[in-house]
């Protein structure tokens, strides 16, 4: 698909090069480089962390067994993270720690992004009393300080299995971000809502829901996306805080946010065993990055206005650029002879 | 005589302001006015009266029945009526009242100057908006009260084509999905098979547009092509009545004269009946059958085309008659231009009486008082004035 760029899509009938939709906007996307970059990243990081859950579960690998004679290597061939302070292999600790904050980002960032879109488009298209019910429940969410929340329900539900503390968490989380999104799609609906295209699918006789789901969330699909990436990430980084709060899942299941906790309880472990907290702290890092430039090459590929520039475009300009250094050179070369 | 295909019986349409008529300080200035008027005439009975206790015991005579001077007795008039509006709502009056009749396969034209109202109207008779009071009838049927899921089978008869085409096509979707959704959404295809795709490009064949361009956004078209977007949209439901809210003044001159002459073929060959909003009497002249002139929310003339432009009876019509540009010099130099003078009054504390009064050249005082009748002067020709067909 990606032969076809924006000098052969043409404007007469012969070079009309029919795409749908869907195949633009996968287009789109794949000339984004920086978003193809964030797509791979994101796309290993999440299978390493799923192939090794699933292995960890099936063979068995137990996370609490310690061997004190290994404590605190440094990375080498065979513990390729090095050891913690109880002599476990960090390298298996730090990618099993994703599936954690993997569960927590998809889906509180699924329950924000249905929530709060819902709400919103409600709120913005109804308008009068429904709207401002919704808006001051918007800003009563608002205003509950998240830590303190966190830690009430963290220490009512102190003693239930890691599995349900991990669902609790999540359900905070998502019950929580959804208000920002709310108010977002509300303000953009408010303001499609007096255009003329909605006046038309009533003139039309479309149904309510229709005009909803096809013509306003469309419209505001730029600005849920992006959101909903900042949700994620912020989510992951939520999960970890509360991990490094020792408010989330407990030992022995490892995450990020608790591995780096871990690491920062002393000062001795922070300077002399930077390996420890350099790897979780990265793969977080890079996982976080990996989303965000996601986001961003989506919402320029939903755009149906955006422009694109493909490879074979890149590659002509460098070359000219070339070219152009090329003759300069040659320029100033033939001007000093001739000086001479 | 062909069919009544839509028609209005006093259609008002009211938007609430929220906001009450203050008319404290005027009513202040009255009854001052009042109570220097009564010190020149009358003697005080009691010297030590403050001037609002003393109006108010003057209004008090008047109000009981009792009769002074008639300078003080206009004043005091005045007075009561002011104070009989003081308080209320207040609403913007777009429409006030409005007669029209439309026949099936004719053009009605609607003239008038920016916010007088006529797009409110072409929005009110397709229901888009619930008038505040008055009847529509459409094909027969009263669907003033209609619900929206009455009006449904209805929505497929009665279109409308917007003024601005940037805002009115929905730039998330290709232009088969926005001709086409209508036609899914009533049910007369059950879903995009080829015999859908097939009528929609016919559709957009017939509106001028190639059908390759069927999986383009809007935004990849021209204005003039974007119009025409709007038309096939209003089209693909083969309805029998169409509003054209201004439909061509976004356009250029050579744009406009495309798309006029494509609504006039589209005309002979569906036998569509349009009601054509627009500020610009030339395009009217050429494509409506009769016209309606408008002046702040009312009808004030309302004739076949031949009959206004030849013989105008109201003076707003004269008016906006004179002020079209003459091609040719001879005619230009003979032409007497009549320039009204003054602002249009706010339509929301309007004139009284006959709401032109305030830039009629002509006005008496019988139109400060009485709202002149909508009626028929000659067959087929309504005018709104006391002194209709007078010279100015």
């Amino acid at each position: 698909m990606s032969e076809i760029t924006e000098q052969n899509k043409g404007f007469s009938k012969k070079d009309e090069v029919i795409l749908s939709p869907t195949q633009q906007t996968i287009i789109k996307f794949k000339n984004n480089r920086l978003a193809m970059v964030g797509l791979w990243l994101f796309l290993i990081i999440v299978t390493v962390v799923v192939v090794t859950h699933f292995y960890t579960k099936f063979t068995g690998y137990d996370f609490s067994a310690t061997d004190t004679s290994i404590k605190n290597l440094p990375p080498s061939w065979e513990h390729p993270f090095g050891t913690d302070k109880y002599g476990r292999n960090t390298v298996v600790r730090v990618l099993e720690g994703g599936w954690i904050s993997l569960q927590v980002g998809f889906l509180s960032t699924i329950m924000a992004v249905f929530i709060g879109v819902t709400m919103g488009s409600i709120a913005g298209y109804f308008g009068g009393k429904i709207d401002s019910i919704i808006m001051r429940i918007v800003e009563v969410i608002y205003s509950f300080p998240f830590l303190a929340l966190a830690f009430t329900i963290s220490a009512i539900f102190r003693d239930k299995p890691a599995e349900f503390r991990l669902f609790i968490i999540i359900a905070i989380l998502g019950l929580i971000r959804w208000t920002g999104l709310a108010r977002i799609v509300r303000g953009q609906i408010l303001s499609l809502k007096e255009q003329d295209f909605i006046l038309a699918t009533k003139a039309l006789g479309i149904k309510k829901r229709n005009q909803i789901m096809r013509h306003l969330i469309p419209n505001v699909l730029a600005m849920v996306i992006v959101s909903g990436t900042l949700t994620f990430a912020s989510a992951i980084l939520g999960e970890a805080f509360l991990s490094f709060l020792n408010l989330s899942v407990t030992e022995p299941i490892p995450t990020w946010g608790a591995l780096l906790s871990k690491a920062a309880q002393n000062s001795t472990s922070l300077r002399n065993f930077w390996w420890v907290w350099v790897f979780p702290g990265t793969m977080l890092f890079m996982f976080i990055m990996s989303i965000n430039l996601i986001g961003e090459g989506l919402r320029d590929a939903v755009d149906p206005k955006s422009e694109i520039i493909t490879k074979e475009q890149r590659k002509a300009a460098k070359e000219r650029r070339k070219a152009q250094k090329k003759a300069n050179r040659e320029e100033k070369i033939f001007s000093k002879r001739g000086g001479m | 005589m062909p069919n009544v295909l839509l028609e209005t019986k006093g259609i008002k349409q009211y938007f609430p302001t929220g906001k009450k008529r203050n008319e404290k300080k005027n009513l202040k200035k009255i009854s001052l006015r009042a109570i220097k008027i009564f010190n020149n005439e009358y003697t005080h009975t009691n010297l030590k009266l403050k001037e609002k206790e003393l109006f108010n015991d003057i209004y008090k005579q008047f109000k009981e029945g009792k009769r002074f001077s008639d300078e003080l007795n206009t004043v005091l008039t005045e007075y009561e009526a002011l104070s009989n509006v003081h308080g209320d709502k207040l609403y913007v009056r777009a429409n006030d009242g409005i007669d029209i009749t439309i026949y099936e396969g004719e053009t009605v034209g609607l003239v008038g100057e920016s916010g007088c109202g006529k797009s409110t109207l072409g929005r009110t008779i397709l229901k888009l908006d619930e008038p505040t009071e008055g009847e529509i009838f459409f094909n027969g049927e009263n669907i003033t009260n209609y619900s929206n899921n009455k009006m449904m089978p209805l929505r497929r008869e009665m279109q409308i084509i917007f003024q601005d085409p940037y805002s009115s096509l929905n730039p998330r979707m290709t232009v088969g999905e926005i001709i086409g959704e209508a036609l899914l959404e009533h049910g007369i295809f059950k879903n995009r098979n080829d015999d859908f795709e097939n009528y929609v490009k016919e559709i957009m064949k017939t509106c001028g547009l190639d059908d390759y361009m069927i999986y383009r956004y809007p935004h990849e078209f021209s204005g003039g092509q974007r119009q025409r977007i709007g038309i096939a949209r209003a089209l693909a439901l083969k309805p029998k009545f169409i509003v054209c809210d201004e439909a061509v003044s976004a356009l250029d001159v050579s744009i406009q004269s495309q798309i006029i002459n494509l609504l006039k073929d589209l005309q002979n060959e569906f036998s569509l009946a349009y009601l054509f909003i627009s500020h610009d009497l030339s395009v009217v002249k050429h494509i409506s059958d009769r016209i309606g002139v408008m002046y702040l929310g009312d009808m004030v003339e309302f004739t076949d085309k031949h009959s206004l432009y030849e013989n105008p009876q109201h003076p707003y019509t004269k008016a906006l008659l004179s002020a079209i540009p003459e091609t040719d010099l001879e005619k230009a130099r003979s032409k007497k231009k009549i320039i009204l003078e003054g602002d249009i009054p706010s339509n929301i504390i309007v004139p009284t009486g006959c709401k032109f009064h305030t830039r009629c050249p002509i006005a008496k005082d019988i139109c400060k008082r009485q709202v002149p009748q909508f009626r028929e002067v000659e067959k087929g020709h309504s005018v709104a004035c006391h002194f209709s067909g007078e010279e100015i």
